[in-house]
């Protein structure tokens, strides 16, 4: 391959990669517009289903500990994100395991609200239904986006991400995000309306 | 196509990092105090509106939600082709 080809071919490419990024990110984007959508009419079911009110047993320390939780997770996911920009591979490894520790702590968290919950409110009532419904389907997006954020571990050996060349790494963490943003709304909606 | 991070400093993106995580935290804290101190359609307001505000923080600062502005034109057209057509 001569010098002049190999310019071209790469001049070629350069326009490509930034289409494919244009294309991988609007693509993840629709994903996670549909996914909100769904995590919004489950949300919304609580109103229907048992209004706004909560009940006395609900435990709101727990509540708080699990959203605050899940904002810090949300900011270690970015430090990942912005670790991976700008090449820093140590930071990178330090802020996905951190952020995969803090879901695996609220999955924790979770397992002991269930827990109690099942003692006060069982799947049979209504706001045991919402409940365990919301929470249920919350987790497993948790879940998934722990497995998500260990693959990317995995694959992040020395070198292979930095600036311009991290997409995995912004798309598992995108994911991450919108399971905080889940969270977001579905922490009042469970454990503060009255 | 770049996003918005390329051009930033790292400190700069870890100062705003820092910025977000701060202003989220007091706002999780704001809510579960207005669910102590008020009920009923305000605090269901008050709720609903820091629930948006947290979630376009979310999206705007930790998802880069500008990224997509260059591009809304371009989804919406072949969104509503077929309805132009």
């Amino acid at each position: 391959m001569t010098t002049a080809s190999v310019q071209a071919e790469s001049t070629h490419a350069a326009p490509d990669r930034g289409h494919r990024l244009t294309m991988n990110r609007l693509g993840l984007w629709l994903f996670l517009v549909s996914d909100m959508s769904f995590f919004a009419a489950v949300i919304s079911s609580r109103y229907f289903i048992s209004g706004v009110q909560t009940p006395e047993e609900v435990n709101q320390v727990l509540g708080l500990a699990l959203a605050s939780v899940l904002v810090i997770s949300s900011f270690t996911a970015y430090r990942a994100e912005m670790a991976a920009a700008h090449g820093d591979h140590a930071g990178l490894r330090r802020y996905l395991v951190s952020t995969i520790a803090l879901g695996l702590v609220f999955m924790a968290g979770v397992g002991f609200e269930w827990h109690e919950a099942y003692l006060h409110f069982p799947p049979s009532t209504g706001f045991g239904t919402v409940l365990f419904t919301i929470t249920g389907i919350h987790a497993t997006h948790v879940l998934s986006g722990i497995v998500i954020l260990a693959l990317v571990i995995k694959s992040a050996t020395p070198g292979r991400y930095g600036p311009g060349n991290y997409w995995p790494v912004e798309g598992a963490v995108k994911y991450w995000h919108l399971v905080d943003v889940a969270w977001v709304f579905i922490y009042p909606t469970l454990y503060l309306v009255r | 196509m770049e996003g918005h991070t390329e051009g930033h400093t790292y400190e700069r993106a870890k100062r705003t990092g820092n910025v977000m995580l701060a202003l989220l935290i007091l706002l999780t804290v704001v809510e579960f105090s207005m669910a102590v101190l008020l009920d009923g359609a305000v605090l269901l307001a008050g709720l609903a509106l820091g629930a948006v505000v947290e979630a376009f923080l979310i999206a705007e600062y930790f998802m880069h939600l500008r990224q997509l502005r260059p591009h809304v034109a371009t989804v919406w057209n072949a969104a509503t082709r077929g309805l132009r057509d």
